[in-house]
């Protein structure tokens, strides 16, 4: 939230969706100004559901516009499973506007790396383009997510709600016993669902690996990696400068 | 009396008149899990978690209060209004005018607002003023918990469109999740009679256009509302120790505006502050300026508000809004 590096054309907002209309607006400025690049706008499953991203993808489509939305689907509109309130499919919805739609598994860098090249390349033609990526639901949506919170602590958070919730249970006048069970039944749900991903994601075949590692061999390795990236990354920004020179 | 905090006031206000009302429902984003009592007691039916649509829920809540229902529409934080501003500017504050009073639009839009827990100037606006500019809303800004459920009653009782705003610092819940986020790490300066109080039982409900003299003074007049009442009383109290004798005004609604009360107040002290956590220009304040003047008053006038985007980093959005140095410099400023 709020990064920005105008060098870099990059920017973020607190709001939901809106990368929509503002890749829009740099792939405008990429047709006008800097043939050949692209935007590219990420966004969540949740942003899937706010007008002005749907509106944006018909104006890419309309004006043929340099652009590639990226929607990083992990299932949850913060602590709303997404299922709950969306209509049809992602993947499908962004193909009834016309454009070039993929679907990979978000934690698949091959995948997403060729996925996104075949895609950029339609972009580059004037032909918005759509990837669709699966991904693990890691943290919150913030970091008091108050699923997460009785996730990580459910004996200090289960102490808090249950009072009310049984309370509510039981109180007249409201609803009849079976919509309260609805409910009830819905929110034991939604922490068990959110529960079960995380403890999927937690079995990280990375992490079940480095067990198994002494700790001296781990940390020079990882010493190593770090050095490496950060010469790869040091590298490419060197070249991206140079060729951004040649464009200014 | 109880003791409630501002949270669980508002919370027993929409029981209450849930309970005694069946055509009042709430939708917003998440509102199973933040609103989890009401969701179990009145069931998924009256409280719907709605996908991170705001224009069409928020629209939808305009089109549902105008067919018989009465929505209480949650828009997380105000400044989200934004995404959705169509529904407010120019549908539910424009129905009663254009069908020459003969239909109504009763819904509340509950939002939080305000800041101090580090969120910055997407996260923490309060635009009150922006939104009582617009003719055909309320707007309610409760600083404790009392008032709180009983603007939460008038809220739901009034057949117009209600902008029901809950400061971030006042609300626990908002401030754990956006804030805290269970970090012992982290302090935030809450005022502590804001975030719980007594309550009337049963509950009372708050009038519109009814300011609340905190504490009088005759020295100085300070008019302010929400989180800012807990700051000018506390400044006033540091002001009194320098023989500056202040009374503080808690406006409660800024549409309805009590202007009788500051008029009043002002016309004995001679001299207006006001403190506006919502932005200084275009707005309260001045608003309150032009009240003095058009009452015949030439009181001396200072103002304590957000002058700008609010920032990021704590030391900066601690300067940026009112805090209890800031009021007491322009009050001494002001009386010097």
């Amino acid at each position: 939230m709020h990064m920005f590096s105008r060098e870099h054309l990059a920017a973020s907002s607190g709001i939901v969706g809106a990368a929509g209309p503002l890749a829009a607006g740099f792939a405008l400025a990429a047709q006008h100004l800097r043939a050949g690049h692209i935007a590219v706008a990420f966004f969540g499953e949740g942003a899937m559901n706010q007008g002005m991203l749907m509106e944006s993808l018909n104006l890419a489509v309309a004006w043929g516009l340099p652009v590639v939305f990226v929607c990083k689907d992990n299932g949850w509109e913060i602590t709303t499973r997404a299922g709950w309130v969306t209509g049809g499919g992602i993947a499908k919805r962004a193909r009834s506007f016309g454009m070039c739609v993929e679907h990979v598994r978000g934690t698949d860098v091959v995948a997403v790396w060729k996925a996104a090249e075949r895609l950029t390349a339609q972009a580059r033609k004037g032909r918005p383009a759509f990837l669709h990526a699966r991904c693990p639901h890691h943290e919150g949506h913030f970091l008091g997510d108050p699923m997460l919170l009785v996730l990580h602590k459910p004996v200090q958070q289960l102490t808090q709600m249950m009072p009310g919730l049984v309370k509510s249970y039981l109180c007249h006048p409201g609803a009849s016993l079976v919509a309260r069970t609805r409910s009830m039944s819905n929110i034991v749900k939604a922490l068990a669902i959110m529960g079960t991903g995380h403890w999927l994601t937690n079995q990280d075949p990375l992490c079940l690996a480095r067990c198994g590692l002494d700790s001296e061999f781990l940390e020079r390795t990882e010493k190593e990696v770090r050095e490496e990236m950060e010469r790869a990354r040091t590298e490419a920004l060197e070249d991206w400068r140079k060729e951004r020179a040649t464009w200014q | 009396m109880a003791v409630m905090s501002f949270t669980d006031a508002i919370e027993a206000a929409l029981r209450q008149a849930m309970a005694a009302d069946p055509r009042i429902i709430i939708f917003g984003e998440d509102v199973h899990m933040l609103r989890r009592n009401l969701y179990v007691q009145f069931g998924p039916g009256r409280v719907k978690p709605a996908p991170i649509s705001e224009s069409a829920f928020l629209g939808a809540a305009v089109g549902a209060a105008m067919a018989g229902l009465k929505p209480v529409v949650e828009i997380m934080m105000i400044d989200f209004l934004g995404v959705a501003f169509d529904a407010i500017l120019n549908q539910a504050s424009k129905v009663e005018s254009f069908s020459g009073g003969k239909w109504r639009v009763p819904m509340v839009v509950r939002s939080a607002c305000g800041g101090g827990y580090g969120d910055a100037g997407q996260h923490e606006q309060n635009l009150w003023g922006m939104l009582a500019g617009i003719p055909g809303l309320a707007v309610a800004v409760p600083s404790n918990p009392a008032d709180a459920a009983g603007l939460m009653l008038t809220s739901l009782e009034s057949p117009n469109p209600v902008i029901y705003l809950e400061h971030k610092l006042l609300a626990d819940y908002w401030l754990e999740y956006l804030g805290r986020g269970n970090r012992t790490t982290v302090e935030f300066d809450v005022p502590a009679e804001g975030a719980a109080g007594e309550v009337p039982e049963p509950l009372a409900a708050v009038p519109f256009g009814q300011a609340r003299l905190v504490c009088q003074g005759h020295d100085l007049t300070i008019a302010t509302l929400g989180v800012g009442v807990h700051r000018s009383a506390e400044a006033a109290g540091l002001l009194n120790v320098q023989g500056i004798s202040a009374a503080v005004i808690d406006l409660r609604t800024v549409s309805p505006l009590d202007r009788d009360t500051v008029v009043r107040e002002v016309s004995a002290s001679g001299a207006l502050l006001v403190v506006d956590e919502d932005y200084r220009d275009f707005g309260l304040s001045g608003e309150l300026a032009a009240c003095m003047l058009e009452a015949g008053l030439k009181p001396r006038f200072a103002r304590v508000a957000t002058e700008g985007v609010i920032p990021y980093a704590r030391h900066l959005e601690d300067a940026a809004l009112p805090n209890v140095e800031r009021i007491q410099e322009a009050a001494l400023k002001m009386l010097s």
